[in-house]
């Protein structure tokens, strides 16, 4: 290729078989370059890469355990309201919603003046029948005496007798009242019937009230109940006495199954599963909880990711597993959920190298090089770890 | 008419100043861009379908759309993805439509009859058309503060520049990435709700009825009127606290703010998040309009980020990071440098061959031409870019040819003696028919790229336009302009002059010897010389294809996907374990870290379409330098593989052409999605195997994990809840209710209402309490299980069909014509087969190469018969015609030869320089054969004439020869893998043309006018041959 020309006159004729050969090998060289050069981005030689992928190992167990929450509300075993016995006005309400009283505090006074003129007007009247009492009893006495000595009728001594009988009843009657008066006197001061706390205030100072007629509402602050809707189909492995945990905001307690309805709410398809709270509990009264069942349910398998899982063929779950360097699938079935996790059975086997996420990345029969899992993952047994 | 200018010296100044005005002119004022503008004739349909499954979808949703934009006329494929709740349907237009507005507002026509059609519960329909273009620039603010980031400062503060950068003149688009929606969240604790029978659509009910926004009528008083309006809408969460819910006994009542905890900010969970250098962020991208000027643009819209970053709060930061027009400067400088080292290399050459005066010449067409063909462009509506100056350059090969061989033939003609005038008179008169033949030639060979349509045509099309130009102009100006000069400047040869070039003298006598050798033999001189294009059309067979060659931009991009039903927290920590990664590379400048999103488009043929895949996270990577970035993207491959196990890492170099999903793709298409996916992965484990993939992916991968409700109907009944009424309260109860919204500055905020945990686990769900439309409270748990089960995640149909794509990424560097030959190879082994009613085709790269070969084989039938018939009409012979149309096919092998002989692969720059080269050799033996022919002993066949005419032509075919490879030098020298392969394709092919030119052409001429001078003394016609008549 190195023709250069411009020469003009110039004639000199030299053996064309050099020129031929010349050419020939030149020709040769180039051809033989162009055929077997090597190729920039032509197939080259060589395995397929395998990915990286991050793998656990399985644990199979016998039974797994099922965590399920209900909801529920707390009440106090016994709430009461309260309220005086006599009518009256209120003189003085001596507690404030949210006050912890003891039994036999006082909690309220009604007005003493009327209740003070009852017993007095009652001393009066009885004075006045011990009185009339004392009258005819002499009167009985003279009569019968007038009578022994024939001096009155028969129908005088029966009257007179009548007459004394008549005015003692009455001064019983009255020493009754006089007494009630007294104990009057007593109630217009309402005491406190059990320990607990003012919950609500229904009347206040100068109001009437009539008797019984509720003053003041109060919570016992002993054992506390728990109400929780359970659906009926879950409520049948609840026994009375079956202790429990509840949640609530502050933490977990547990509690004792007393009793469970019979019947079933149409409106929530759920039955009603009352649950006694230890002595002492700090929870306010109405405050929701959680009632966690925890169900050991028989069925090996294992836990896994949901991100280990990867749709199988009609309908199946699969995982992928890492043997002998390639990614195989396995199918499992899905026994119960958890958080972030399922519990799976079927051809997965114990100690199973499991590809933790991203399986999307692999098809069976793939390389791929196992990178133990680095991340936190309990996958054991572990029933409540994620709450 | 010949010396029309030689005559007119101050015509032929002014047309001289003319060009040159014009062409700067031009020059100052053209559009200027990186990349020609493809036309988007994408758009994407987004319809919700909230809850339901991706079969539904697919049924109630997409078929729908489908149905009706498939019998659109202008509509070419359809294609849709539908996943749980949404269908994404994606239209391509017809490559011939280039009016793309009208077709898509037809389009949104068809979308309007499709929305009737839809089930209830759809959203209508959101057309996408805005998203086929990339964006000029990219700007983050960036939170620098040590606080943690507060995304709704930085949302804001993104609006505002958003809004400032729409004002910019020349600005056509801007969007802001990296941040979801604003919401003011009323959070309700769930287990009090119930307690208090409080819905959630209560209560979002309630906020409405406490919005007063609408007006509330006028006065109409004598003088005025006045607009009334209730107080109390909505304006700040102190209000909103103070909404009432219920009114309790004594008067009491229960508001909001007591019940529920109000917050305002970002939808949460959150659904996407931006990086910049680790640091988060909001970017907002800015997109130049057409017909613009990229740097001047940018310039100013710098200006305007340059005042915001004044005025930003501190802690905050403005970063640039990502402008096209520093690229686009880069790649014009150095493409200038290199034009210019290349002409400087022409000229000194030129002084060797033709000599002082002569180069000068030559040197001066350059510059007119390159103005004249500017000008042209200017006026036709070619803007400057990296392909319309391909073209340019191209031409530049062949327009000094005209220049050269016009200033030969004047120089010659002086030295014979003749006056200036004559000279120019007898050669324009002897060479414009040639050299007019040889423009038509190569024009008609480069017409079937300019009349390629479609995204391949606008790419590559202004390549051959401006070809087109510039050979026309070259041929104008030689022939007028040119000659004129010629006549006035250049000086008769004097023989004295030839001492200067001894030292080439024994060069000039080999050849002449070889020459001589040749003729004397020339049937093996013609054997010889078609070994070497034999040799190239052999060698080409060999050659890998790759169509489009990579970018020339020191960027990359990262993708990562982890399991579908992965948070954003989950990919976040993904992404830093990525970063860490790429911060330990030295090599790498920049990576901004997208989560939940794609990069907002960054190259002009990258897909943004992974709107809310929180699972997914995408880096725009910039590296120093160029060079040696396959290597470091095939390292960081690895090495981000081994560092993020859980996630499918995915790098890629940039790679030019039009938009596809994947080097490889595979589309199986047949009815069950079972047997798609079983199909899918056998071929998914066909691709594991080659070492050139890196990974690979189907569109119908396994379903993701989905909970279901199995309700119980009767019980959902009886405890007052149709399962619609279940299902809306779940929805509720997990998405929120919205109610009312509060108006803060310019921006109006949705209030959404939702129940505390609910969204936290499965657990939570299940125990979670529905609120039945009588208010009653009802566990889920009573209402039936929840269950796991697969669902498919995505669904894909084409062209009415369901499909698995199967996508295969290469390693950087690896072809993906490999991956389709190894995967057509196992096909032939029988691994891969296809049942009854199951169908399959390549997509990607090799669908986009032969839409794009194809479409320029469609109008090759037509051009050669032109050129056929204008080389036939120059020379009045059909043996001529024919023998320079097999040296068109001779050098095309000779391109290859080089190109086999470079090693590099076999793709459209190539085809581009083929085409030029053609016209190179075309052009050489024009001038061959016309000399030859001019030459009566030659004719007649006699080999001592052949070889004096060849001698004579030897001079200009050698200078035209070694400029062109001169003027490609640098260009086979420069990085990258656009230039490098189309230089030598083209120089290489010209230098072993002149083979041909030398050893071909003249001994195919001794033989046709040997044989034409038997039969004319056979039939004793009078004697003339081959010579004009």
């Amino acid at each position: 290729m190195t023709e250069r020309n411009d020469v003009r006159g110039a004639r000199g004729r030299r053996p064309a078989a050099i020129w031929w050969f010349g050419a020939a090998g030149l020709l040769a060289v180039i051809g033989a370059f162009a055929l077997f050069r090597p190729i920039d981005g032509a197939p080259r030689e060589g395995e397929g890469r395998a990915l990286e992928a991050e793998v656990f190992a399985a644990r199979m167990q016998d039974s797994f355990e099922e965590r399920r929450l209900f909801t529920g509300t707390l009440s106090a075993s016994e709430v009461s309201d309260v309220g005086f016995q006599v009518p009256g006005e209120i003189e003085a309400v001596l507690v404030q919603i949210g006050d912890r009283v003891e039994k036999g505090d006082v909690l309220a006074r009604l007005d003493p003046e009327k209740i003070d003129l009852r017993r007095e007007e009652a001393s009066a009247q009885l004075a006045e029948a011990e009185a009339a009492l004392r009258r005819a009893r002499s009167t009985a006495e003279r009569v019968l005496d007038l009578r022994r000595q024939g001096f009155a009728t028969d129908q005088e001594r029966d009257d007179a007798v009548a007459a004394r009988d008549s005015a003692a009843e009455r001064v019983r009657l009255l020493q009754r009242a006089s007494a009630r008066a007294r104990a009057d006197a007593e109630d217009a001061s309402l005491t406190a019937p059990f320990a607990g706390f003012v919950v609500r205030r229904y009347a206040d100072q100068g109001a009437t009230v009539a008797a019984g007629a509720p003053v003041l509402r109060l919570s016992e602050n002993a054992a506390q109940e728990a109400e929780v809707a359970v659906p009926d189909t879950l409520s049948g492995r609840l026994l009375p006495g079956a202790e429990l945990p509840l949640i609530h905001r502050g933490g977990e307690v547990m509690a004792k199954v007393t009793g469970i309805a019979q019947d079933i709410d149409p409106s929530t398809r759920s039955r009603m599963v009352r649950m006694e709270l230890p002595q002492g509990s700090s929870l306010t009264p109405g405050a929701l909880v959680r009632l966690e069942l925890t169900d050991e349910q028989e069925g090996r398998g294992a836990w896994v990711p949901l991100s280990a899982l990867q749709e199988g063929y009609r309908g199946l779950w699969s995982v992928y597993v890492v043997e002998d360097g390639a990614a195989v699938r396995k199918d499992v079935t899905i026994l119960s959920l958890s958080d972030d996790r399922a519990y799976v059975s079927g051809t997965l086997e114990d100690g199973d190298q499991v590809i933790k996420a991203a399986t999307f990345r692999f098809v069976p029969g793939q390389k791929v090089t196992p990178v133990p899992s680095s991340g936190p993952i309990s996958l054991a047994n572990a029933g409540g770890a994620s709450r | 008419m010949k010396t029309i200018l030689y005559d007119h010296p101050r015509a032929l100044a002014l047309a001289v100043i003319l060009v040159a005005v014009a062409g700067v002119a031009a020059l100052l004022t053209m559009p200027q861009a990186e990349d020609p503008k493809i036309r988007n004739r994408n758009a994407v349909i987004l319809t919700a379908l909230p809850g339901a499954s991706a079969e539904r979808v697919e049924r109630l949703v997409s078929q729908v759309i489908e149905d009706e934009l498939r019998g659109l006329e202008e509509v070419d494929i359809v294609s849709s993805t539908s996943s749980t709740g949404l269908s994404s349907v994606s239209v391509t237009l017809q490559d011939a439509i280039n009016e793309t507005d009208q077709a898509f507002s037809k389009v949104r026509d068809a979308l309007a009859d499709a929305a009737v059609l839809l089930p209830e519960g759809a959203s209508d329909p959101r057309f996408i058309d805005e998203r086929g273009y990339a964006f000029t620039l990219l700007a983050a603010i960036v939170w620098e503060g040590e606080e943690a980031p507060d995304p709704l400062i930085l949302k804001r503060t993104a609006e505002e520049l958003e809004a400032r950068l729409r004002n910019v003149p020349g600005t056509e688009y801007v969007l802001t990435e990296g941040v979801g929606d604003e919401e003011i969240s009323v959070t309700l604790d769930p287990d009090l709700a119930a307690s208090l029978s409080l819905g959630e659509a209560e209560i979002a009910r309630a906020i409405a009825q406490a919005d007063a926004k609408q007006s509330a009528g006028q006065v109409y008083g004598q003088g005025n009127e006045l607009a009334v309006e209730v107080r109390g809408e909505l304006t700040d969460l102190t209000r909103l606290r103070a909404v009432p819910l219920r009114r309790g006994r004594d008067g009491a009542q229960l508001l909001l703010g007591d019940v529920a905890r109000i917050s305002r900010g970002i939808v949460q969970p959150e659904p996407q998040g931006v990086l910049v250098n680790g640091k988060r962020a909001v970017v907002v991208g800015t997109r130049i309009d057409d017909g613009l000027r990229v740097g001047g643009w940018s310039a100013r819209v710098r200006e305007e980020l340059d005042a915001f970053e004044a005025e930003l709060s501190a802690g905050l930061e403005l970063e640039l990071i990502f402008d096209q027009s520093v690229y686009a400067e880069e790649r014009f400088g150095s493409l200038l440098v290199n034009l210019f080292v290349g002409i400087m290399l022409v000229v000194a050459i030129l002084f060797f061959t033709l000599g002082f005066r002569s180069a000068l010449l030559v040197t001066a067409a350059i510059p007119l031409t390159s103005l004249l063909s500017l000008a042209v462009m200017n006026f036709v509506g070619i803007p400057i870019h990296q392909m319309s100056i391909t073209g340019l350059i191209v031409a530049l090969g062949l327009l000094v040819d005209a220049a050269i061989v016009m200033c030969d033939a004047v120089s010659r003609a002086l030295t014979r003696g003749l006056s200036p005038r004559e000279a120019v008179e007898e050669s324009v008169g002897r060479l414009w028919l040639p050299l007019l033949s040889s423009t038509l030639t190569t024009v008609l060979a480069f017409m079937p790229i300019t009349l390629l349509i479609g995204g391949a045509g606008e790419f590559v099309g202004p390549i051959a336009d401006s070809v087109i130009i510039a050979l026309i102009a070259s041929f104008l100006l030689a022939v007028s302009v040119i000659a004129a000069l010629a006549g006035f400047f250049l000086r008769p040869e004097k023989p004295a002059a030839e001492g200067g070039r001894d030292l080439f003298a024994p060069i000039g006598k080999a050849f002449e010897g070889a020459l001589a050798a040749s003729l004397a033999r020339p049937r093996l001189s013609i054997a010889l010389a078609l070994v070497l294009p034999v040799l190239g059309f052999v060698g080409a067979g060999r050659l890998p294809n790759q169509f489009f060659p990579d970018a020339d931009r020191a960027q990359f991009h990262v993708q990562l996907e982890l399991h579908p039903q992965a948070s954003l927290e989950e990919t976040e920590r993904a992404v830093a374990a990525a970063s860490a990664v790429l911060d330990a590379h030295e090599e790498i400048v920049q990576a901004d870290w997208f989560t939940g999103s794609s990069v907002p488009a960054f190259y002009y043929n990258l897909k943004m379409n992974r709107d809310g895949a929180k699972h997914f996270a995408e880096a725009m990577v910039t590296a120093r330098e160029l060079s040696g970035l396959e290597t470091l993207v095939n390292d960081l491959q690895a090495e981000l593989t081994a560092a993020v196990p859980n996630a499918q890492v995915n790098t890629r170099l940039l790679v030019q052409g039009p938009p596809t999903n994947a080097p490889f793709e595979l589309r199986i298409s047949g009815p069950n999605l079972d047997e798609l996916r079983r199909l899918g992965e056998e071929a998914r484990l066909i691709l594991s195997e080659m070492p050139e993939v890196t990974v690979s992916s189907a569109s119908l991968s396994g379903g993701e994990p989905k909970i279901w409700v199995e309700a119980d109907e009767e019980a959902a009944l009886i405890a007052g809840m149709p399962l619609a009424a279940v299902s809306q309260a779940i929805a509720a109860k997990l998405q929120g209710a919205r109610g009312g919204s509060v108006i803060e500055g310019q921006n109006e905020i949705p209030v959404v209402v939702r129940l505390g945990d609910a969204r936290g686990s499965i657990e939570e769900l299940r125990s979670a309490t529905l609120v039945a439309p009588s208010g009653a409270g009802v566990p889920l748990a009573s209402l039936g299980e929840l269950t796991l089960q697969p669902s498919a995640a995505k669904i894909t149909r084409y062209d009415g069909e369901r499909v698995n794509n199967v996508f295969g990424f290469m390693e950087a560097g690896a072809l993906p014509a490999v991956a389709i030959t190894r995967f057509e190879e196992a096909m032939a082994e029988g691994r891969f087969q296809l049942p009854y009613g199951y169908d399959y085709a390549f997509g990607g790269d090799a669908e986009a190469r032969s839409d794009a070969v194809g479409a320029l084989l469609a109008s090759v039938g037509l051009i050669v018969t032109l050129v056929v018939a204008v080389v036939v009409l120059t020379f009045g012979s059909f043996r001529l015609g024919a023998l320079i149309l097999t040296v068109a096919g001779l050098s095309m092998g000779l391109g290859m030869l080089s190109l086999t002989l470079a090693g590099f692969a076999f793709g459209f720059q190539p085809i581009i320089a083929l085409m030029g080269l053609m016209g190179v050799a075309i052009n050489a033996a024009i001038i061959i054969v016309t000399t030859l022919r001019e030459d009566v002993a030659a004719s007649r066949g006699e080999p001592e004439a052949v070889r004096e005419g060849v001698l004579k032509t030897a001079r200009h075919i050698t200078s035209t020869t070694l400029t062109t490879f001169a003027g490609f030098l640098p260009l086979i020298l420069s990085e990258g893998g656009f230039w490098p392969p189309f230089a030598t394709a083209i120089a290489g092919g010209v230098v072993l043309s002149t083979v041909v030119s030398f050893f071909f052409v003249p001994q195919a001429f001794l033989l046709l006018a040997r044989g034409q001078e038997r039969r004319a003394s056979s039939r004793s016609l009078p004697q003339g041959g081959l010579a004009h008549a």
